[in-house]
């Protein structure tokens, strides 16, 4: 009870301790997860561009028409656009443009919690 | 004097819970991702998914007491783990439910049953033994918080393994990830020691906890808890598509609630550890009364509807720290798990109801009016149902109230 007591002595800090090592462990297995989700050179079609932090909407675009596609729509996040590019070896094109990766389309948003009842809202 | 490694055994199982519960938790929030790929595989109405997710909350609340009540007798561990093994295994064979009633059996049943024996309620029970009596509901606050964590941590995992593999490859892969449990559940084997000089059997517990009218309070109010938060969850974003706010704010809500809900449930747990947890949940259940009628009686907008989140979210899960270590100040940590997954059971009686009165009153006067002021008045009830709740052994007070 005394270690205990001298362990609980801070408390605050322990959660925060506990919070920040649970999203650094999230934070590293979502990169490798970004990381191995990563189309290849070769795909063409309809995809999720990500692009460097410093892009805005604008740098994003021009990249994706240098990669002789077509942006599809902007998600909430500047630097995350969906794009489409028929031609092979669009996603390629895009890495050469200054995307950093390119990935099959999903939902970017923040509606993927559903909260304790695991019920879909409707959307 | 060996203080370190008590120490740091101390945190391991903190860490454990916590971690634990993030992944209970967060796997399932993610679920309503497959309702539009399952659905459009097989050809079925949105029904068959959300069939499937009532029958799982409801053998969720009704199996939590069983599975407590094993973990209690044999050891918190093995049970979880078999939960974990569940859970998994309910989500992996998601894949191969070419009918609605596989899919009621897997996501349903398995996955159910596997969630009440992976329970937060046995999780809290064994955070709770590790730690002083005057640090339990801080603790529970924290595990509490974790488990909220998941829901935002987890949920995105999700979606990327969902766009990568596809849903039926990436369900395999979720069910595969709920296997990290189950190293954790060896971290929080154990059962609860009897108490110094009094042993008790759980059939002994449960006819005491029955006796006592306090216990029966804290039964109503969490049934309340679980009415508001799977309506708010439920009908929220249909109710802001109602009265015309855009639908990007109906995500954003909800992910505020999760958000600001880690903040409460934290707090809660803090602020149980020193002042009245009777007087703060009955303060927390009076501002969801407030809070929702200050949201229906203003106009619409996305300022009100953000800001009704925020506070919901604060309000949200901060009753579990105060409710459960109720349970533990009035009859201890021995069988803790099983009072309070029998309140946890009114929990989700009170979240099917609110789900499911939700769509019908809604389908017979065409609105959700009259449930948003049923929601005022449990609010209220709860408020006043917790206040002659005695905080207090129950060993030292009379049986009845």
């Amino acid at each position: 009870m005394i270690a205990a007591a001298g362990t609980l002595a801070r408390p605050h800090r322990l959660a925060l301790g506990i919070a920040a090592g649970l999203l650094a462990l999230w934070a590293a297995s979502f990169a490798l997860l970004l990381h191995a989700a990563a189309l290849p050179p070769a795909r063409s079609g309809t995809v999720l561009v990500l692009f460097p932090p410093r892009f805005g909407a604008i740098e994003a675009f021009a990249a994706i028409a240098a990669a002789d596609g077509t942006p599809v729509r902007a998600t909430w996040l500047p630097n995350f656009v969906l794009a489409d590019g028929p031609d092979p070896g669009f996603v390629g094109r895009l890495r050469a443009a200054g995307a950093l990766a390119a990935y099959s389309p999903f939902d970017l948003g923040p509606a993927l919690v559903d909260g304790c009842t695991g019920l879909p809202p409707e959307r | 004097m060996p203080s370190a490694p008590l120490a740091r055994a101390l945190v391991v199982v903190i860490v454990a819970g916590c971690a634990f519960n993030l992944f209970s938790f967060g796997i399932r929030s993610g679920f309503g991702l497959f309702l539009a790929p399952m659905s459009a595989a097989h050809g079925w109405g949105r029904e068959v998914f959300s069939f499937a997710s009532a029958i799982q909350n409801l053998l969720w609340g009704v199996g939590v007491p069983f599975a407590a009540a094993v973990a209690d007798r044999w050891g918190s561990g093995r049970v979880l783990a078999f939960g974990a093994v569940l859970y998994g295994l309910g989500v992996a064979l998601m894949p191969l439910a070419t009918e609605p009633w596989m899919l009621a059996a897997t996501m349903g049943v398995l996955v159910g049953f596997g969630l009440s024996c992976a329970s937060f309620s046995i999780v809290l029970s064994a955070i709770g033994r590790a730690v002083p009596p005057e640090r339990r509901t801080w603790a529970f606050g924290l595990g509490t918080a974790a488990g909220s964590m998941g829901q935002f941590l987890i949920a995105p995992i999700e979606q990327v393994l969902l766009g990568a593999l596809g849903w039926v490859d990436a369900l395999v892969a979720i069910g595969a990830m709920a296997l990290v449990m189950v190293p954790l559940a060896g971290i929080l084997r154990g059962r609860p020691a009897a108490a110094t000089g009094m042993q008790q059997s759980l059939g002994q517990a449960l006819r005491e906890a029955g006796a006592h009218a306090s216990y029966w309070y804290l039964v109503a109010g969490f049934f309340v808890c679980g009415f508001h938060v799977a309506f708010i969850l439920t009908h929220l974003p249909p109710y802001l598509k109602d009265i015309g706010v855009p639908s990007w704010v109906a995500g954003w809500s909800l992910a505020l609630v999760g958000l600001f809900n880690i903040v409460g449930s934290y707090t809660a747990g803090v602020l149980g550890g020193t002042r009245s947890k009777k007087w703060l949940l009955s303060g927390i259940y009076l501002g969801r009364a407030v809070v929702i009628t200050v949201f229906v009686l203003t106009p619409p907008s996305t300022v009100s509807v953000l800001a009704f989140a925020a506070a919901m979210g604060l309000l949200w899960l901060s009753t579990v720290p105060l409710t459960s270590g109720l349970v533990a100040v009035m009859f201890g940590p021995r069988y803790m798990a099983t009072l309070f997954g029998i309140v946890f059971l009114s929990h989700q009686v009170g979240a099917f109801l609110g789900v499911w009165l939700g769509g019908r009153i809604y389908d017979v006067t065409g609105s959700y009016d009259l449930l948003w002021w049923f929601g005022v008045a449990l609010g209220v009830f709860a408020a006043l149902i917790h206040l002659p709740i005695a905080e207090r052994s129950a060993r030292l007070a009379p049986a009845a109230t």
